[in-house]
């Protein structure tokens, strides 16, 4: 975190949009969350990539300390930082919206508030637990990234066993680490872990309306939901070129699907067999909360309160839709049948 | 003497050559004859053979005739069924099209109408669950209250 910034005039600015709260999820959250996050910013910054990171502490519980101010406690060099902007979300969001008592995170809502405040030209969305790649990074140093392209990487999952504690090239990209063999994106949807890697201009991402907010029935699926959405609004989807890559933990989906196989109704993510890959959605026009007001918590960080003109109608059936085909890409309809 | 008996004599052997040679054209005027009669048969045989050929030429011509007949006939027909299979095959690839995108459509429809289907059982659920908590706030506060 000491190295120097330099930015160089060919990068263009990316915002980072994370979402999480200090509840432990999948098991020492903070740690590797932390471990991630200085990482990907030392590594961006020493290549003088141009970036902000956009964390939305969605529906943070009561009596424990914000994760932002761990973040900011932690990693020093981010507070009052251009690098960094925290935005906390009052928890009476994930009630009012539910639409599923199941799902305890509505984690594509807390990644559109961010996305809809993200200032940079290109916004990734991704997951905290993610650390970015060697290709990713030399991509987004020298800027070569295109408007109207959704793009997707690989996800390698490490083993649980591997010491993460002193994150390094050679540790990430030896083989021997992978808990299973690399995984290869496949046209047109490029699914896999899609959730940690969708890099897209903030134009596209604004005229596509972010994720999914009409459906809020689950969260798994809604991130290749939205690759769908964008093959139907005539984007092209493809692979950075390089992957990217995320610690095993317990909790995570690889390991839970297999809990909740044959219950599927049940699992806390919802219900992975909705159509995700056949049915699109025209969310409102305040997605992202835009309606709630903000009240400003320190530099660069600020709470979004409660406000029942934010939260969209708990049924709007009329924005469920159909998705357009496109000429050189498979009719949207035979999607789910993958 | 001597002459007159050699002349005998020759005249004798003359005779007898003459016999001979009377004899001999016998033979050869029976044999003509034979081959006069066999070369009369063979040329009957010839010229009934050649009429035979020529009403089987005849003959040929007209299956041949009838066959090329038979066959354009046949060539006809078959143009006219392969034709009319063609057609029938390219209907049924039409109608199959056909019924494989109103199936694309039904699945998508049907697709859709899961979704919002999820979406309504969803929110019944939700405001199931606020009802219940409405409920037993409010009695709880009439318990308290009694």
């Amino acid at each position: 975190m000491t190295t120097r910034p330099r930015v160089r005039s060919s990068s263009r600015s990316v915002s980072i949009v994370l979402t999480g709260r200090n509840d432990e999820y999948g098991v020492d959250f903070r740690t590797r969350f932390l471990r991630t996050l200085a990482f990907n910013h030392r590594e961006l910054t020493a290549r003088g990539v141009s970036f902000e990171v956009v964390l939305v502490e969605w529906a943070p519980e009561h009596g424990r300390p914000l994760l932002i101010d761990i973040v900011l406690d932690t990693l020093s060099t981010l507070r009052g930082s251009q690098t960094f902007r925290g935005i906390v979300v009052d928890r009476r969001y994930q009630e009012a919206l539910s639409l599923n008592p199941r799902l305890e995170y509505l984690e594509f809502l807390a990644k559109n508030v961010g996305i809809r405040r993200a200032a940079g030209e290109y916004l990734l969305a991704t997951n905290c637990d993610v650390l970015l790649g060697r290709r990713v990074l030399d991509v987004l140093e020298q800027g070569a990234l295109e408007p109207r392209v959704l793009y997707r990487a690989a996800r390698h999952d490490l083993k649980m066993t591997v010491d993460t504690s002193r994150i390094s090239w050679e540790m990430l990209e030896d083989p021997m680490n992978l808990e299973q063999p690399p995984h290869v994106l496949k046209p047109p949807l490029m699914g896999g872990g899609t959730g940690d890697f969708m890099l897209l201009d903030r134009a596209s991402f604004h005229a596509l309306g972010g994720f999914n907010e009409v459906y809020r029935v689950a969260r798994i699926g809604i991130d290749q939901n939205f690759v769908v959405k964008a093959l139907s609004g005539g984007l092209t989807v493809r692979d950075i070129g390089g992957p990217v890559y995320h610690v095993n933990h317990e909790g995570s989906y690889r390991l839970a699907r297999v809990v909740y196989k044959n219950r599927e109704a049940e699992a806390p993510y919802g219900d992975i067999r909705w159509h995700s890959k056949g049915v699109v959605y025209v969310n409102p026009p305040t997605w992202g909360l835009a309606n709630a007001p903000e009240r400003p918590l320190g530099d660069h960080t600020s709470a979004l309160q409660f406000s029942w003109d934010a939260v969209p109608p708990l049924v709007d059936l009329r924005r469920v839709v159909l998705p357009v085909a496109r000429v050189g890409h498979p009719y949207p309809g035979s999607y789910a049948r993958w | 003497m001597e002459q007159l008996r050699k002349a005998q004599v020759r005249t004798g052997k003359l005779v007898q050559e003459l016999d001979a040679a009377r004899s001999d054209a016998r033979t050869y005027r029976s044999k003509v004859d034979e081959l006069a009669k066999t070369l009369q048969k063979q040329r009957a045989e010839s010229e009934h053979q050649l009429r035979r050929a020529e009403k089987l030429t005849q003959e040929i011509d007209r299956i041949k005739k009838e066959s090329s007949l038979k066959a354009e006939k046949r060539q006809r027909e078959l143009d006219e069924g392969g034709q009319k299979r063609t057609a029938a095959v390219e209907e049924l690839h039409h109608r199959l099209a056909d019924a494989e995108h109103q199936l694309s459509i039904a699945r998508e429809a049907l697709m859709a109408v899961d979704v919002k289907l999820d979406i309504l059982e969803g929110a019944a659920n939700v405001l199931d669950l606020r009802t219940r908590q409405v409920i037993t706030q409010r009695d709880h506060a009439t318990e308290s209250a009694v």
